[in-house]
């Protein structure tokens, strides 16, 4: 039950974020003109409430105007050391299907191959390659929402990456910042394409918003190759040394609210796993601590 | 005043996000939520208990409905509600302002004339709430907000209404012991009267600062209500006679809601609470003060606790704004001589103590000298209470136009040149004899964020400030936008391009500057029409290197260029992005362009690392044209980059006024020379147009009768400006449906740095093309 209420609260954060995206999402388009906030309504029940426990202390909520050292983050001390340890850690972190919004569950396969990640070559081209060196782990995991009444289905892809430090990391968000501006165009596979992207980056210091150290959002259209062009989105968060980058694409076909209610999903479910990973971080970094404090 | 969510908490109740507990009593829980759109909003979650009755859902859907049609400007206002949801909820207008059991508890007892003015503006709420067919049963100092425009009074009453006609069958007693009537305190019925005792008995805390039947356990409380007669010893003369008749224990004695309008309102408008700025101070300044912090916090922060009681300003290390506070008379510029104080250049180090001595000194000149207002200098490091040294009454109305500066870091030399601007379009207007109504206020934000909200906080509850120019920088403009907009202060920024200021404020705010996205489109331009100039056919190649240090602007704009040069040019381009952590990197990305061949070069960062890039792009051997982004127009990056800077440009909305050569611009020129000793400086002249357009328009706001002692409503400034069209020195200034300014591209300057300086160009796009 705490889970799902504290769940709740981080969904309330994301979705700040995914409104936010919605409105800033147009002063790249010329026109500025402020447009509608990711306008959806979940349901909302009343919890039971009282003598739960209460789990860790929530963050305060980030609002469009105010977002100060609530941020999710990682501390680099936490950092895992070792390649096995970092895998172990991005596997332990929790990504629950239905936290993207009802409906989604696992892909088969589930889990992208860890001693490898994705590049965007020259060509435009996305290619699983080996991980580099300043890479300590990277996980993608993946799931779906099966497409009703003929529609395809929608997808969700989370990658967990660890960075040997804190520059590392911000080297590649920085890195994903230029590939859209590379490649507004960009091939996934032979036949899958996105394109018309457009991005934006927030660092926590300058007051727009972000929910994260760094946080990237980019949008365009995805292809699976029939030449339906849908809804594409790009997250990507960066925790202290560890990136979160959340790809959601829709199965086309839906309303402007339904649309609009599966951005807030996303965008709530990667809340979720920002959460977890900075819940653990801080545990990591407690346990560091006691630890020090022991041995003196 | 408002707690975190709690475990058990929903996150959204219908399209409101919550973000705080607000309260919580016998009828569920009152959150802060945000709707869709932004607007805050005080959301009320009705307990579980009732949502399994039918009867229930209907009555509060008709309540709903009534509820829609209270009329008053003193009540918080329902903006939506839904009786059908799983938990039934109904969302009000939120006021952040502190409650008058706070002020009353942290300022004391409130002077006369603002109990009158709560007196007749509670009434007229009272009158609203029964006219739509309800009784509040619960009229107590908790439930009544302060606003800088008048008190609201909140919770009016739906749902309680409804349940209470199930509770008082049991005997249960509704509302707050203290503030209740006698026939309530005993279960007799809880009609109209009841709420005349309840408002007689909040009349009688604000004016005395203790409730009349004391305080003390509930059964005492009502006890005493029953069988003691009021205690009004504490209620001034004047005040006491007029409570008196709305405390008889007989509740058909008591006068009804319209006879109150008649008993409180003699010579009280009913003023729109829009109307912010009307004249009428209805609170004491220091209670000013802390209602106009309070919204600071809960608008701009709702996720932080707002603090119980407004303190003075701590002695923190530093300098805090107050005791930068320069009030200072502008005069016409013949009066120089009269004026120690003129030259805002000399006001950097207000803070140390030599400087308020200097200040201090300069007020008494000018007191002496009859210049009005004068100096008000609040050392609020001594622990003075800022409102104990009131400034001396004016004779006729004196504005002040606030300047919200930054006098820290690279946007030190903007904020000055902002400063200067305000003071000389105000000494033009105060040339004139006649008119010598309008003074200068500065306050530095000291370039923080802590800094940005204290200043709009500040000249918001000063309610002689009429308009603001700024703030200087985008985070500031970010943080204050909304608490300008939210008491209608309408400030216009010279120096900001983030668009997205609009989506928090969208009545007052207004940027005169040109935004990232266009002056990135405008270097575009420029290399277009550079390359057009040498007779080649097309831009080639532009490497561009952005780095994230100069944050969300600097991607805006360099995007835009990018962008433009890809779709509209047609070019190729070859970007970079620059970790803000990792500065070294950008010399690897300069040096692998050059390699790659390009034809064209951008370095989008701050000063000081475009300076560097600068060094290393010429270390390659490359000559070709090269742009540094717009906001380093004026910067120091001539001296820094050295040599190396020599033939780069930069395309900014700020014109070099050297270059115009009708009558106008030389006047202001000659003005800006005669007091300043220099020739305006980069922004001055887009900083000096924007002040005479908030000028202009608010002189068209005030009205006709000279020394009339009404103050024109903050709001009609704000109302105007969208409308406005502002000849300026070098374009016309209007505003688009988001307050965008309209960009004129004959108003897109180019630069070009030689000899360590900026040397203008011209416009990036020749007149008439």
């Amino acid at each position: 039950m705490a889970t799902t209420h504290r769940r709740r609260r981080v969904a309330l954060r994301a979705a700040g974020a995914a409104a936010l995206v919605a409105v800033t999402g147009c002063s790249g388009g010329g026109a500025e003109a402020p447009v509608r906030p990711g306008a959806t309504t979940s349901p909302s029940t009343t919890g039971s409430g009282a003598g739960e426990p209460a789990g860790p202390a929530p963050k305060p909520s980030s609002t469009a105007t105010a977002a100060r050292d609530d941020q999710y983050t990682f501390p680099e001390k936490a950092l895992p050391s070792s390649k096995t340890e970092a895998l172990a850690f991005v596997r332990s972190v929790t990504i629950t299907a239905d936290g993207f919004g009802a409906g989604f569950r696992r892909a088969d396969p589930y889990e992208g191959d860890p001693t490898r990640w994705s590049v965007l070559g020259r060509d435009c081209l996305w290619r699983r390659e080996p991980l580099p060196p300043h890479v300590r782990a990277s996980l993608t995991r993946e799931f779906v929402k099966p497409g009703a009444g003929g529609k395809e289905a929608a997808r969700v892809k989370v990658t967990v990456t660890v960075h040997e430090s804190v520059t590392a990391a911000d080297r590649d968000m920085a890195v994903s910042l230029e590939t859209s501006m590379r490649c507004p165009e960009q091939r996934l596979s032979t036949t899958e394409r996105i394109r018309k992207l457009w991005s934006r980056g927030d660092s926590h210091g300058g007051m727009r918003a972000a929910i994260s150290d760094d946080d990237l959002n980019e949008t365009g259209e995805y292809t699976s190759g029939n030449g339906v062009w849908n809804g594409f989105s790009w997250y990507k968060y960066r925790l202290g040394p560890i990136t979160l980058s959340v790809t959601a694409r829709s199965g086309g076909g839906e309303t402007e609210a339904e649309e609009a209610e599966t951005t807030t999903g996303v965008a709530s479910g990667i809340g979720l796993v920002g959460a977890d990973i900075d819940r653990r971080g801080a545990q990591r970094g407690k346990q560091l601590d006691d630890k020090g404090a022991g041995d003196e | 005043m408002s707690e975190p969510l709690l475990p058990s908490d929903p996150s959204r109740l219908g399209g409101y996000r919550l973000l705080r507990r607000l309260g919580a009593g016998g009828m569920g829980v009152v959150y802060l939520g945000r709707s869709e759109d932004g607007a805050p909003a005080a959301v009320k979650a009705i307990r579980g208990a009732d949502a399994d009755d039918p009867g229930f859902r209907a009555r509060f859907t008709r309540e709903i409905e009534l509820a829609s049609r209270v009329d008053s400007p003193w009540v918080a206002g329902l903006m939506d509600a839904d009786a059908d949801a799983p938990t039934p909820w109904l969302a009000t207008v939120y006021v952040p302002g502190p409650s008058l059991a706070e002020a009353v508890t942290a300022h004391g007892p409130l002077p006369p004339r603002t109990v009158r003015v709560l007196g007749a503006r509670l009434a007229d709420a009272l009158y609203a709430v029964h006219t739509a067919g309800f009784v509040h049963r619960d009229v107590k100092p908790g439930n009544i907000l302060l606003a800088l425009d008048g008190p609201r009074l909140i919770d009016f009453g739906i749902a309680r209404s409804i349940r209470g006609t199930g509770l008082t069958a049991t005997g249960l007693v509704i509302g707050t012991p203290g503030f209740l009537a006698p026939e309530q305190a005993t279960g007799d019925g809880s009609a109209d009267a009841g709420d005349v005792f309840a408002l007689g008995c909040v009349l009688a805390y604000a004016a005395s600062g203790r409730p009349p039947f004391g305080t003390g356990t509930a059964d005492a409380l009502l006890y005493r209500t029953v069988h003691d007669e009021p205690d009004l010893s504490g209620v001034p003369d004047g005040i006491r006679e007029r409570i008196a008749p709305f405390l008889d224990k007989d509740p058909y004695e008591r006068p009804g809601t319209s006879e109150l309008i008649a008993l409180f309102g003699e010579g009280i408008e009913r003023d729109a609470p829009q109307d912010a700025g009307t004249a009428d101070h209805w609170l004491p300044d220091a209670v000013a003060r802390t209602v106009a912090r309070r919204g600071a916090e809960g608008l701009a922060l709702p996720e932080v606790a707002p603090t119980a009681v407004d303190r003075p300003v701590a002695g923190r290390g530093g300098a805090s704004p107050e005791e930068e506070l320069v009030v200072e008379r502008d005069g016409a510029l013949d009066d120089e001589a009269a004026e120690p104080d003129a030259d805002s250049d000399s006001v950097k180090d207000a803070a140390s103590p030599p400087r308020r001595r200097f200040l201090a000194a300069a007020g008494a000149l000018l007191l002496a000298a009859g210049g009005g207002t004068g100096i008000a200098l609040w050392a609020s490091r001594d622990g003075n209470d800022p409102a104990a040294v009131p400034p001396p009454a004016p004779l006729r109305p004196v504005y002040v136009i606030g300047v919200h500066t930054t006098r820290t870091g690279d946007a030190a030399r903007l904020g000055r040149a902002c400063e200067r601007a305000a003071h000389l379009a105000v000494a033009g207007h105060n040339a004139d004899a006649q008119r010598r109504d309008l003074e200068v206020k500065v306050l530095d934000d000291g370039g923080d964020q802590d800094g940005a909200v204290r200043v709009a906080s500040d000249f918001v509850a000063d309610r002689s400030v009429v308009a603001v120019l700024g703030p200087v920088t985008e985070i500031a403009m970010r943080l204050a936008a909304p608490l300008y907009d939210g008491a209608s202060l309408t400030h216009a920024s010279a120096t900001t391009g983030l668009s997205d200021f609009y989506v928090t404020s969208r009545k007052s705010s207004f940027q005169t500057m040109y935004s990232h996205v266009a002056l990135g489109s405008g270097a575009a331009l420029h290399a277009f029409t550079l390359a057009a100039a040498r007779g080649a056919t097309a831009t080639g190649r532009l490497g561009i290197v952005l780095d994230r240090s100069g944050d969300t602007a600097v991607v805006e704009q360099g995007g835009s260029l990018a962008a433009q040069w890809r779709n509209t040019l047609k070019q190729p381009t070859a970007p970079r992005v620059i970790a803000a952590s990792a500065p070294g990197d950008a010399e690897a990305a300069v040096r692998s362009l050059v390699r790659e061949g390009i034809d064209a070069f951008a370095y989008m960062g701050p000063p000081d690392r475009t300076a560097r890039a600068a060094r290393t792009l010429a270390a390659t051997g490359y000559r070709g044209p090269r742009w540094m982004s717009a906001q380093l127009y004026g910067s120091d990056f001539p001296r820094l980059a050295g040599a190396a800077g020599s033939g780069w440009y930069v395309v900014s909305s700020a014109v070099d006024p050297a270059v115009l050569t009708d009558a106008r611009a030389r006047a202001f020129t000659t003005a800006w020379r005669a007091r300043y000793g220099t020739a305006p400086e980069p922004f001055a002249t887009e900083a000096y147009d924007s002040a005479r357009l908030l000028l202009t328009e608010f002189a068209a706001t005030v009205p006709a009768k000279p020394g009339a002692d009404t103050r024109p409503a903050r709001g009609a400034l704000a109302g105007r400006m969208p409308k406005a069209t502002f000849e300026g020195l070098d374009r016309t200034y209007a505003f688009g449906d988001y307050h965008q300014v309209r960009v004129a591209l004959t108003a897109l300057y180019a630069y070009e740095v030689r000899d360590a300086a900026f040397r203008q160009l011209g416009p990036v796009s020749p007149r008439g093309t």
